[in-house]
């Protein structure tokens, strides 16, 4: 019941989302298509039918919650209001840490919605960001400092876990296998390597798309959905809820039909194989790494896809002539 | 009658140790004998030196092994029990377990000690010591008694020996086990080398390897304890060896003359004449009634050479064989051996000469008429196995039996639960069987006390201790469930598809005031865990470096790239290529044509 | 892959391959039947071989016989007794000698009620401690008391009697088998050892089986009072009749087509036939001239078996648990007694008892093609999936299809006649990129929903099959015979109504689809396109699973492929509307019933127990997985007639 509640609470944000149209058109950009797009009802339909979704809130994870919150923080961004949209990324990042990397895109989100007349400029809109940030995480570890009896010894346990990945329970992501087969003495090595890996996207996507920060955003989900510690399924629900915003450049991607029957192949094989191995001991680890190593890969390239759609939606802005023609990157 | 006797089987007991317990001299040891049904042998060694302990302190050593008191100072521990165990007491047919439980540790190694230190830490540095000391003295892998595997109990033990109250608060008690190692031969030898007679004379040269782990059942054990005189007098450290051994009679009286278990000569099967088909050819077998002929010597397989010369010369601490076994039981000894029948019927022991042989043979039994040796019931029945399938969780599940019909029993419920093995508490259920569906939730009328110590990953493990009771007469369930976890694969054993082995859990009934409590052991359990691949380290390292790879290459060269037209570069690569490859087939398809034609022209010219 | 995409994107657009993609599907089908085909020649079956070190079979001396054989006798004797008098002293006697033989025993009621029937018995097994043993680990030795085809097992249950026995007395031994490390002690036995006796083949040991993981219902099964450990491997004992036996045929197959560990069934070849001298058969092949034609007749049973994912045997309820389980049956007139089969069964145990890990060495997929020549998955893999592999040709090329214009179209219908006409107007589009360029929008709506539609209606036969006899018959499930051809009749009747409707159905909602929703070609095409995705994509997963069920249902779906909406040619339609109509999995079930001559009502009540008892999942493949797939292919085939006819009458 309180998950379904938390579902619709992310439904409503993400309509919030879809009716600013930040996806189509801001103060600074504005797509040729913008006129084609889905109703926010549709989409909150969308997102909220999504098996993934459904399944999501039938085992009950306690990472809706983070989603909600990252939900939530993007609408208040949307709507340019950036105390709250800092109060839920702190609410979420004290949750499960990773979406603090999503405030660059947000702080621009913040930027380039305002409505105001005379607009802040963005350094005073980084100021007040990163002081209700700071302050509110600094309050909610604080709290749980004081709830815990005064000992630090939480931070290791929640943080701890997310960090140095000492669950190794299977999971649709890339790392429980990696690190279970790692050798010991390159274990720390390669966890750095792993999380630089995640973090370098955020810099590369806010300084090329500066224009779209929403779609920065939708971006970066898609890729902590992948390449996060303990991936879930509700991560790729979370990405496939902000998906539809882009409904004006699906005609622009290329292997919709590519990525979608790989990624439903994994889907179907994913529990197959986990259950050879788990339940029926017939088939090994292997079977259930191979599937999670497809799945990745068909999300990372949903992702690949749907940067380039947008990326040639941004040049036919500046080049109108070229809409419907080959083009080549060089 | 039986009642009778079982009473005074249990009070000569008691005399007999209160004998020890207030001892004057320092080396006393017993053999005791109690056949139990169906046709097998418990022997119960007990071996039991002192030192006062100024001398312990000076390091003057006359019956204490020198190695094992050096050992004790260095880690400054002053209580320690360690238990080397064997097979399953089968308490269905063998009833009570000897020393109440007291004297057995659970399948493998188990070791507990009080070391006396100021801080917890300084407990864990004494504790390492120690059990990496006492690895190496009786050459058992006590030193993998790591943080994971050490609890320290809260409710399950008391110090059995009198400390004095300054040092009480400083006291740690730390409890550790190891159920996979297996006990061999090569812990009993240091266990006898502790002895003051070496297995030389006296009962120990009794003790055989291959009879001794060839027994159904066996443990061995050492308690060293500081026991202070009610008369004030110096307290003295007292050293505690036991072998309890439970032999099967007739296997082990095998292998002399046919070791091989061929089926019996069809003369030798007894069968049941009374049957319509009965025949030669077909026999209906019928077990045989009354237990068979045994002697020392063939049981153990040498006779006891004389007894230790430094036991007392006379007195009951003199009488090293005991046997438990009806009066009117025949038993010829060798000569020179002096009988003592003990008053109930049961009861009997020898006093052995120092340097003769001594051996006796007990006879066929004669007649039915002859009663058989009283087993005591014991309190209570623990059989604990897994429950649930799949390497993905999985749930442990303890049925807890009383059988007396009319007092319930208390009992404290010790559980050491290695840390990949993740209980959820929650799912901690305790079903009366026998009681009606809309009887008032068990688990508050049953459970009176929990105490839990949650795991932390390849830190500590779990450690969960509860108290709990029985009503009479009914059979309790107690449930959990856990959740596997998937281990590195550096941290699996070289047989991983064998499972895991969990401790035993460790019983303690309390008993009334006064007496000692009583300890039963479940069996250890074997977990499955969800194993790896073992040979795939590179090529994992290789694949999802490659998807990581080719996301963010694709990824970052979308960013990089601008776009141009199709027609404002040259036709790339693969467009040619094809083009290339397209416009060959079609020539040749062309060529082929025209020669057709130029055939057909030919023909019809 | 900026480079790859770029180019499979334009191979993507390049119509040739639309022209050519039913080929390429003709050809994956044509490859994988041959691979199938090819498999049993000596090139792609390979050696048995035994890759558990640890088991040595067959290398330990067994002294089962002498005097044990008068034991034996006199437990047949009162086996024939117990039989005649009735079956409710059974327990009670077993348990008596179990008890006299100095075992702990204990008993288990169950209470299966399926399709109306009722089936009830009572399990008896005892456990033999292992001298120094830890309730770590046990093996289980089964006999049932009837067998699967119903007959009294007599000498088996007697020879696990006298077997219970002997172990007990002979536990201690000169030989060390057990853990390397325990090696100082003199036992023999470093597992327990179970025996069970069930009162039948089909519920007693699933009965037990699930008590002893707590995977049971309380209400129809009691839970067991004695446990083990660990179970480690099962041998089961089947030998219905007193005279001596020819070979021993070895059983393997478990529910739901899963495999035993290749090693268990090895070590009883090599036992049976190295050690003991006694041949072995599989799949009722009673004679075996290693030849292709038998192997493949032996392969082809196999995967039959395989694909129905019955039980076989009372081993196959314990495979779903990863108990690796296999059924030894005495069959034929011969010299061998039963001594000889107790001599194998205790080679057998002492070869379970090496082990010191769980089966995890060998294959847990492979087909047999013979006693010790067999197909790893590496190598029949691929036939199955290759089968697959067309649908999703199919599907993609349909996508494309789909999403160019209609003029773009017109001429490549996938004829053969018109791909020279296709390569020309690609030429063409290669100069003008725009017009092929250009993706025309997709409805997508209407397809996903009628295709999602036509998957979850494949609940409704499945309930019906499944639970109706048990709605007519649960207020008072009734005794055997009457019940039996009351179920019997019932079903049949309900099961031949649902075939006419079947029949008709595709029509029905063809002429709903074209009179209601008016699908443009574009959406039909989509309709087909989504179907074959998700056929393709079940049967792939299902391939991993159970490889066999996977390839027939492949097969017989494959004519899915071509059916095209034809309205031009209403005939040709026509006769493709009954053909399909052949291939319906209503049909097909009724011809196997026809040729294997079990009438379909007892097939049904059997997949019904399945379902209700083992778990069974058949049949869920079939009504969900390829009656949705052929309703969807035959409604296009169908509304290509409406459609005429609407021509007709405008």
């Amino acid at each position: 019941m309180l998950y379904i509640i938390v579902d619709l609470l992310s439904a409503s944000s993400l309509m919030q989302i879809a009716d600013t149209g930040a996806s189509v058109s801001s103060r600074v950009f504005a797509s040729q298509r913008k006129d084609v797009r889905w109703t926010s009802a549709a989409i909150g339909a969308a997102f909220l039918f999504n098996p993934f979704t459904i399944a999501t809130c039938i085992a009950r994870p306690t990472s809706v919650f983070t989603n909600c919150a990252i939900l939530t923080a993007v609408a208040k961004a949307a709507t340019s209001d950036i105390v709250p949209a800092m109060l839920a990324l702190a609410l979420s990042s004290y949750l499960s840490l990773y979406p603090i990397l999503l405030i660059p895109p947000l702080i621009l989100l913040c930027h380039d919605q305002q409505t105001a007349t005379k607009p802040k400029t963005i350094v005073q809109v980084t100021t007040t960001a990163l002081t209700t940030l700071v302050s509110a995480l600094t309050a909610l570890i604080g709290v749980s400092y004081v709830l815990t009896g005064g000992s630090w010894e939480f931070l290791s346990s929640t943080y701890g876990v997310q960090l140095l990945l000492p669950d190794l329970t299977p999971n649709v992501g890339l790392w429980w296998y990696f690190f279970i087969e790692m050798f010991d003495s390159f274990r720390e090595f390669f966890l750095g390597v792993f999380w630089l890996h995640l973090a370098a996207y955020v810099g590369g996507l806010s300084i090329r798309l500066r224009n779209q920060p929403l779609f920065v955003i939708t971006c970066l989900l898609g890729i902590f959905a992948i390449f996060k510690p303990y991936p879930s399924i509700s991560d790729t629900s979370l990405f496939l809820a902000l998906l539809p915003l882009y409904r004006h450049v699906f005609p622009l991607m290329r292997y919709t039909f590519f990525t979608t029957s790989v990624i439903l192949y994994a889907t179907l094989l994913g529990p197959a194989f986990y259950y050879l191995w788990i339940y029926a001991g017939s088939g090994n680890a292997n079977f259930f790494y191979a599937i999670t190593l497809v799945w990745s890969l068909g999300l990372s390239v949903v992702v690949a896809d749907l940067l380039f759609a947008v990326l040639r939606d941004e040049w036919e802005v500046e080049r109108p002539d070229m809409k419907g023609k080959e083009v080549r990157q060089i | 009658m039986t009642i009778l006797a079982l009473s005074f089987l249990l009070s000569s007991l008691v005399v007999f140790f209160a004998s020890f317990a207030s001892a004057s001299a320092d080396y006393h040891e017993r053999l005791l004998l109690r056949p139990l049904p169906p046709s097998s042998l418990l022997a119960s060694f007990n071996f039991r030196s002192n030192a006062s302990s100024s001398s312990f302190e000076q390091q003057n050593f006359r019956y204490f092994p020198r190695s094992l008191g050096q050992i004790l100072q260095h880690a400054n521990t002053r209580e320690l029990h360690l238990r080397f165990s064997l097979g399953r007491w089968d308490a269905e047919s063998w009833g009570e377990r000897p020393w109440g439980g007291t004297r057995e540790g659970g399948t493998g190694v188990e070791l507990w000690a009080w070391v006396e230190a100021v801080s917890d830490e300084e407990a864990d540095a004494r504790w390492l010591t120690l059990t990496n000391a006492l690895s190496g003295l009786f050459c058992a892998s006590l030193n993998f008694i790591d943080s994971t595997r050490t609890i320290r109990p809260v409710m399950s033990f008391q110090p059995s020996g009198h400390h004095s109250n300054s040092t009480i608060p400083n006291l740690h008690l730390l409890h550790g086990a190891l159920p996979r190692e297996p006990v061999c031969t090569e812990n009993l030898t240091p266990f006898l080398k502790l002895l003051p007679c070496k297995g030389k004379a006296g009962i120990s040269s009794l003790l055989d390897g291959h009879k001794l782990f060839d027994a159904s059942w066996q443990s061995m054990s050492i308690d060293v304890r500081p026991v202070c005189p009610e008369d004030g007098s110096e307290c003295i450290l007292e050293i505690d060896q036991t072998v309890d051994m439970v032999l099967d009679i007739e296997r082990s009286k095998r292998h002399r003359d046919n070791p091989i278990p061929r089926p019996r000569p069809a003369e030798e099967l007894i069968c049941d004449p009374t049957k319509p088909y009965a025949s030669d050819e077909i026999c209906y077998p019928l077990d045989s009634a009354f237990d068979q002929p045994w002697s020392l010597s063939e049981v153990f397989g040498r006779p006891m050479k004389g007894s230790c010369p430094l036991t007392e010369s006379d007195g009951e601490d003199s009488e090293a064989v005991c046997i438990n076994i009806s009066d009117q039981r025949g038993i010829y000894s060798s000569p020179g051996a002096v009988e003592h029948k003990y008053p109930g019927g049961f009861f009997r022991c020898y006093k052995i000469l120092d340097d003769a042989e001594f051996d006796f043979v007990i006879p066929k039994g004669q007649s039915e008429n002859i009663p058989s040796t009283p087993l005591d019931h014991p309190l209570l029945y623990a059989e604990r196995s897994f429950t649930g399938h799949g390497q993905e969780r999985g749930g442990v599940q303890t049925l807890l039996t009383n059988p007396s019909h009319d007092s319930p029993v208390e009992f404290v419920y010790l559980e050491s639960l290695p840390w990949f093995m993740k209980t959820y508490l929650h799912t901690l259920r305790a079903k009366l069987n026998n009681a009606d569906k809309n009887s008032p939730s068990d688990k508050e009328s049953l459970i009176k006390e929990i105490y839990y110590r949650p795991a932390l990953d390849r830190h500590r493990g779990t450690q969960l201790e509860i108290r709990m009771l029985v009503p009479a007469a009914s059979t309790v369930t107690l449930s959990y469930d856990f959740e596997k976890a998937v281990l590195r694969y550096t941290e699996y054993p070289p047989d991983a598809n064998r499972g895991f082995d969990v401790a035993p859990a460790i019983i303690k009934i309390t008993t009334p005031a006064g007496k000692p409590p009583l300890y039963i052991r479940t069996t250890s359990l074997l977990l499955p865990l969800p194993t790896p691949d073992f040979s795939m380290p590179y090529n994992v390292i290789i694949l999802t470096s490659t998807v990581m790879a080719l996301a963010f290459g694709s990824i970052f060269n979308l960013l990089v790239r601008r776009f141009v037209a199709a027609d404002e570069v040259g036709t790339s690569w693969h467009l040619k290529a094809s083009k290339r490859i397209a416009g060959k087939i079609r020539g040749l398809t062309r060529r082929v044509r025209r020669k057709g034609k130029v055939e057909t022209e030919a023909k019809v010219k | 892959m900026a480079l790859i995409f770029p180019a499979v994107s334009t191979l993507h657009r390049d119509p040739r391959l639309l022209g050519y993609s039913p080929y390429v599907s003709t050809l994956c089908i044509v490859i994988g039947v041959v691979w199938l085909l090819l498999l049993p020649l000596n090139e792609y079956s390979r050696q048995t071989y035994i890759s558990e070190n640890a088991l040595l079979p067959g290398q330990v001396h067994t002294y089962f016989g002498g005097s044990e054989q008068h034991v034996f006798k006199a437990y047949k004797r009162e086996v024939e007794v117990l039989n005649t008098n009735g079956t409710d002293l059974v327990a009670a006697k077993l348990d008596e000698i179990f008890k006299s033989a100095g075992l702990k025993v204990a008993r288990q009621k169950y209470e299966y009620t399926s399709s109306g029937k009722r089936h009830s018995g009572e399990n008896v097994y005892s456990i033999l401690h292992a001298p120094r043993g830890d309730a770590t680990e046990a093996v289980v030795l089964v006999a049932a008391w009837r067998n699967m085809s119903g007959e009294l097992n007599e000498s088996g249950v007697a020879l696990v009697l006298t077997l219970a026995r002997y172990f007990k007395s002979t536990k201690g031994q000169f030989l060390c088998n057990s853990r390397a490390n325990h090696c100082l002690g003199w036992s023999l036995w470093s597992k327990d050892i179970i025996f069970l006796i069930t009162a039948d083949s089909k519920a007693g040991p699933q009965a037990w089986v699930d008590a002893y993981h707590d995977a049971h219902s309380p209400t129809s099964v009691s839970s067991l009072p004695l446990k083990g450990g660990v179970l480690q491997g099962v041998v089961v004992v089947d030998y219905p009749f007193s005279h001596h036996f020819e070979s021993i045929h070895i059983v393997y197959d478990g529910i739901n087509g899963q495999l035993p560990n290749l090693d268990l069934f090895n070590t009883a070849v090599s036992i049976a036939s190295g050690q003991m001298g006694i041949g072995t058969v599989l799949q009722q092949m009673w004679k075996h001239d290693d030849g292709y034609r038998d192997r493949l007749r032996t392969m082809l049973r196999g995967m039959v078996n395989q694909g129905l994912g019955h039980a076989s045997g009372p081993h196959s309820s314990f495979i779903p648990y990863h108990v690796d389980a296999i059924t030894l049956q005495a069959v034929g007139e011969g010299s061998h007694d039963e001594m000889a089969l107790g001599r194998t069964v205790e080679s057998l145990l002492r070869s379970l008892n090496n082990l010191l890990e769980h089966f995890h060495q060998s294959f847990f997929f492979y087909l047999l093609v013979q006693a010790n020549r067999f197909v790893s998955i590496g190598t029949y893999l691929p036939s199955a999936m290759l089968i697959v592999v067309n649908f999703t040709i199919t599907a993609m090329s349909l996508w494309v299809q789909s999403g160019r214009p209609e003029a773009a179209n017109a001429n490549l219908r996938g004829h053969s006649g018109q791909t020279t006409k296709s390569v020309k107007a690609d030429r063409v589009a290669d100069v003008t990129p725009a017009q092929s360029a250009a993706v025309a929008e997709r409805k997508l709506f209407l397809p996903l929903v009628f295709v999602i539609g036509a998957h979850f209606l494949g609940v409704v036969p499945l309930y019906i099959f499944n639970r109706s006899s048990e709605k007519v018959f649960s207020p008072r499930p009734i005794s055997w015979p009457r019940a039996t051809n009351m179920v019997y009749q019932m079903i049949t009747i309900v099961f031949f109504s649902f075939t006419a409707f079947n029949f008709i159905l595709p029509y029905v909602s063809a002429v709903i689809l074209e009179c209601y929703f008016h699908p443009t070609r574009q959406e039909i095409l989509l309709i087909k396109s989504f179907s074959l995705l998700l056929l393709g994509m079940f049967l792939s997963a299902l391939a991993t699973l159970n490889f066999s069920l996977a390839f027939l249902i492949g097969l017989s779906s494959v004519p899915l492929t071509f059916v095209h909406p034809i309205p031009r040619h209403p005939k040709i339609a026509a006769v493709a509307g009954i053909f399909m109509s052949l291939l319906a999995p209503t049909m097909v079930l009724i011809c196997s019933s026809i040729y294997w001559e079990i009438p379909v009502g007892n097939i049904l009540i059997e997949a019904a127990f399945g379902w209700d008892v083992w778990g069974m999942w058949t049949q869920v493949v079939v009504w969900c997985v390829w009656w949705p797939a052929w309703l969807t292919g035959t409604v296009l085939l169908a509304s290509s007639l409406v459609k005429s006819s609407n021509k007709q009458r405008s």
